[in-house]
């Protein structure tokens, strides 16, 4: 058993028995698709909603609606079928108070969860669990034999197994 | 100064620039630490900042060991007149954190930061405003700026959470970050502040023509 660990702007897949994991997500999601029949699955680690303000995008792990198409076409390159994925997705915080008028341009994980969601609906896949919002860091573990995400909210030591 | 500045060059910031947030961080970080002193009613000595380059991977291990380490940080956006950003992002560590509160608050602080209470986060939050404030008055004066300052925001976490959210709130950001490093010593405690400057392309531009001359930009390159 092996752990990959996806850094920001990253897509990483892997097989059982191996685990998916993603380190101090704030406002960040980690996003994963899994295939349960062949138990494969990919994790990326996005940063923003949307990519269509940078011109040339050389990093598609960095944004929600480059992101899930590309995760999507490497789970298929791997023998992966779309009508099996599952995803979990974990992140989307807000680690800092906002203070005065709300701002939703300065609100990312609000705006990288609707993104994510958004973006796996368009694609048909179903999202079986999510951990998403509140104003803590996350650690999430995502198990290819079981199927199990493990979030860890670290400072506080819950374990919430979805 | 011995820095290392080929490692700076593929960053988009050039020697001359280094050399002014060099300075800038001098005069800035003397200021917090006099304002520390009065703050704390204790004498303080304090170390020559660092300024270091870091890549945004990397920030998290360079400042307290793994991404998931807690840590409090204060987060002071500043805005000039012409709603060019320059921000300030100041890290302190856990054992820092709690010798704050043992100077300025009775009673044990306690063990894990994610127990302080509303009055110690209160208190966290309040010196990092002061140290950052007087950075910040100190920097404008130095280079005859206005830059506004918003309110503080604090969070005490882990430690990479609060760098992506940074990094994501700011579109523009380059992927490394200048980074200034101070430790400051009073008789029985040590309070190490990490400082991250988060300036504008813009902003950057401005402090350097304030420091160097309109041209530096024409000339330079």
């Amino acid at each position: 058993m092996q752990f990959h660990s996806a850094r920001i702007g990253e897509i990483i897949v892997a097989r059982t028995p191996d685990i998916l994991e993603a380190l101090a997500l704030g406002s960040c999601i980690a996003i994963f698709i899994y295939d349960q029949q062949i138990k494969l699955g990919a994790c990326s680690h996005i940063l923003l909603p949307a990519s269509k303000q940078f011109g040339v995008n050389t990093k598609l792990g960095k944004y929600a609606d480059t992101a899930i198409p590309e995760m999507i076409r490497i789970i298929k390159n791997k023998g992966g079928k779309q009508e099996r994925f599952i995803a979990k997705i974990a992140g989307g915080a807000r680690m800092f108070e906002l203070t005065g008028k709300h701002d939703h341009t300065l609100d990312v994980g609000k705006r990288n969860t609707e993104a994510v969601r958004k973006a796996l609906l368009s694609n048909n896949i179903p999202i079986l669990a999510e951990d998403t919002g509140a104003d803590y860091g996350r650690t999430v573990a995502f198990d290819l034999e079981s199927g199990v995400l493990t979030v860890k909210k670290a400072l506080q030591k819950v374990v919430r197994r979805i | 100064m011995g820095q290392n500045f080929d490692e700076f060059s593929d960053a988009g910031y050039q020697d001359f620039e280094i050399e002014a947030f060099q300075e800038i961080s001098n005069i800035g970080v003397g200021h917090a630490a006099t304002a520390l002193s009065q703050l704390l009613h204790r004498r303080v000595d304090m170390s020559i900042p660092k300024v270091e380059l870091i890549h945004m991977n990397d920030l998290g291990e360079r400042i307290a060991g793994t991404l998931e380490t807690a840590v409090s940080g204060i987060l002071v956006d500043t805005i000039d007149e012409n709603q060019h950003m320059l921000n300030y992002f100041l890290i302190f560590n856990k054992s820092s954190t709690k010798n704050i509160l043992k100077i300025l608050k009775t009673g044990q602080p306690p063990e894990n930061l994610k127990e302080i209470d509303a009055i110690g986060r209160s208190i966290i939050k309040e010196t990092g405003n002061i140290l950052l404030l007087h950075t910040i008055s100190a920097i404008n004066s130095f280079t005859e700026s206005k830059w506004f300052p918003k309110p503080p925001q604090l969070s005490i976490d882990m430690v990479g959470a609060m760098i992506e959210e940074i990094i994501g709130r700011d579109y523009n950001m380059k992927s490394k970050f200048l980074l200034v490093e101070c430790d400051v010593f009073t008789e029985e405690e040590n309070l190490k502040g990490i400082i991250i400057l988060l300036p504008s392309d813009e902003s950057r531009r401005k402090l350097m023509s304030r420091l160097y001359g309109e041209d530096i930009y024409d000339t330079e390159i």
